[in-house]
């Protein structure tokens, strides 16, 4: 009898011991499909994607506050290198007061989509956008080209990647401030119009180049999933309870269901049911009209100015698929560098990432704005342990500064200043 | 866009070829609902199904009750639980008359999925099969 007793209590601990060896498996196999990040995808759609001379180019627009119309605001405006490529604001202020929270434009060029809404399925045709919102820059593709052919320094980097700017010294033919929807613009020849949104087109595909540059950088999650992929796991490398936060992030409390990958999202569309900003704001359709602007928008992966409009990229881009749930849905926001780039979610709802974590974990927040919204989310009851040890993990993503040389204008040369040690 | 039934004709050689029906794991099937059709699918890379991976599936159907052909024959997959479908719409590419490709299919999270396979016969009646996929 007691024999026995000793070999199922033998039984039991070696169950439990597998069982544990099971779920210690499960987890490092989560941490190991989420990390390292790898290069971004290649764009076949901008041929100059990976072009250091391109990105040279666009490194340099990316901070010209010249492009914009009162010369004032550069995409650093709201993408600022110092707060990790956000302004750190609930929602965008360029020209005016906008209605959407800025994302980082680190690691923008493994996304899908660009924009909340998606709007964009291009990072060139994203960074085209703000050029010519009133809300953001305000500028009109001519008067952009002919700050460009003004500029010998940006004239000679421009014609050095893509060949010569068109003459646009006729002001009659290329009015200022034309940009399609303008009087201006509807005034110009076909022809013409085509000579000014090629070289407009370039722009995007320069500052594509450069912010492809712009990585997430390594994080203590990384550095503890390399230490697994070497077989020598090292927990020293996170604390205990970002380890414990990551148990739980890939387990039954299924922040991984949307949140996996090496971009920690799935990279599409959901609605959380967020509450507004202000109450008395109007609710955002989301996806549903990010589908619509993509939908009607010259500058898409398989429309007239991709460099491979037949692309496995342009054509599963041009596969979205739009249905009822996705009114008011938003792309999953990667978390790589999420404490970093406060306040939350896509309007800026959240000042700090635990009041999204309290989000969650009750959803007494929600506001449920149509029947046919998708049910992904359940409140995840955790205690506030719990919720301590998730905000660990997610801190334990913020990986390295972006190279000194990267984060800063480039020298008036147009070549980037030199890398400073980190 | 033109190169798809050509790209799409030399994957079908391909599979038929390689000799897709013999390898496990590679073929499901399943009957409509009314018994009427036999659905038949082999999936291409990634296999299994991974979760936002997007794959590509090769379809016959087989009508076991006459010898016509369908008029049609479309496919979908939604996450019931979640209440949404996929992101992408699956167009297929009729290469035989009793065949389809399906390319760019992607199931976007982890999960159980209901794949829907829906033949409409040649009077226009609609026959579904479906198959539930469970996504780590």
């Amino acid at each position: 009898m007691k024999h026995g007793l000793l070999a199922l209590a033998a039984c039991v601990a070696g169950h439990t011991h597998a069982v544990a060896g099971d779920a210690a498996a499960r987890l490092e196999q989560s941490a190991v499909s989420a990390s390292p990040l790898p290069p971004p995808p290649p764009n076949p759609t901008n041929r100059v994607a990976d072009d250091p001379a391109a990105a040279r180019l666009g490194h340099t627009l990316f901070f010209d506050p010249l492009l914009s119309a009162n010369g004032k605001f550069s995409c650093t405006t709201c993408h600022d290198p110092a707060r990790c490529f956000t302004d750190g604001k609930p929602v965008a202020e360029g020209l005016k007061i906008g209605t959407i929270n800025t994302p980082t434009v680190l690691g923008a060029a493994h996304q899908r989509w660009l924009f909340h809404d998606g709007r964009a399925d291009t990072l060139w045709s994203q960074a085209l956008h703000p050029l010519e919102d009133d809300a953001e820059m305000g500028s009109a593709r001519t008067d952009v080209i002919r700050y460009l052919a003004g500029n010998p320094d940006l004239a000679t980097d421009y014609t050095a990647v893509f060949g010569s700017l068109p003459d646009l010294s006729d002001t009659d033919r290329f009015p200022r401030g034309a940009r399609p929807g303008t009087p201006q613009w509807a005034g110009m020849s076909a022809d013409d119009q085509k000579q000014v949104t090629k070289a407009f087109v370039n722009l995007g595909k320069a500052i594509e180049a450069y912010e492809r540059l712009l990585e997430p950088g390594e994080s203590p999650f990384d550095r503890w999933v390399t230490s697994i992929r070497r077989g020598q796991r090292d927990d020293t490398l996170m604390s205990e309870a970002a380890l414990r936060g990551f148990t739980l992030f890939t387990g039954e409390v299924g922040c991984g269901r949307c949140h996996f990958g090496p971009m920690i999202s799935d990279l599409e569309f959901h609605d959380l049911a967020l509450p507004p900003r202000e109450p008395s704001a109007t609710p955002l359709p989301g996806r549903a009209a990010g589908y619509d602007i993509l939908r009607g928008s010259e500058f898409r992966a398989d429309g007239p100015w991709s460099d491979a409009p037949t692309s496995t990229r342009a054509r599963r881009a041009a596969a979205a698929r739009i249905g009822p749930e996705h009114w008011g849905s938003v792309r999953t926001p990667s978390l790589r560098n999420v404490a970093r780039t406060a306040p939350y979610m896509h309007s800026g709802q959240f000042e700090t990432l635990g009041d999204v974590l309290a989000f969650y974990n009750t959803l007494d927040l929600q506001v449920r704005r149509h029947h046919h919204a998708e049910a992904v989310l359940q409140p995840l009851n955790l205690t506030t342990e719990q919720l301590a040890d998730l905000e660990a993990f997610l801190r334990s993503l913020s990986g390295k500064p972006s190279p000194q040389s990267l984060s800063q204008p480039p020298q008036s040369n147009g070549t980037a200043a030199p890398q400073s040690p980190e | 866009m033109r190169l798809f039934p050509t790209y799409a004709a030399a994957i079908a050689a391909l599979m038929l070829t390689a000799g897709c029906s013999q390898r496990p794991g590679l073929k499901d099937s399943a009957l409509t609902e009314d018994g009427r059709y036999r659905v038949t699918w082999w999936k291409t890379p990634p296999n299994p199904i991974k979760a936002n991976s997007y794959f590509e599936l090769f379809v016959e159907v087989e009508d076991l009750k006459t010898d016509k052909d369908p008029s049609d024959f479309r496919f979908n997959a939604t996450m019931p639980s979640h209440r949404h479908g996929m992101n992408t719409v699956a167009s297929p590419w009729r290469f035989k008359r009793d065949a389809w490709i399906l390319r760019d299919l992607n199931l976007h999270m982890p999960g159980e999925w209901v794949m829907t396979f829906d033949v409409t016969d040649h009077n226009g009646v609609l026959h579904r099969a479906s198959e539930t996929v469970i996504l780590e």
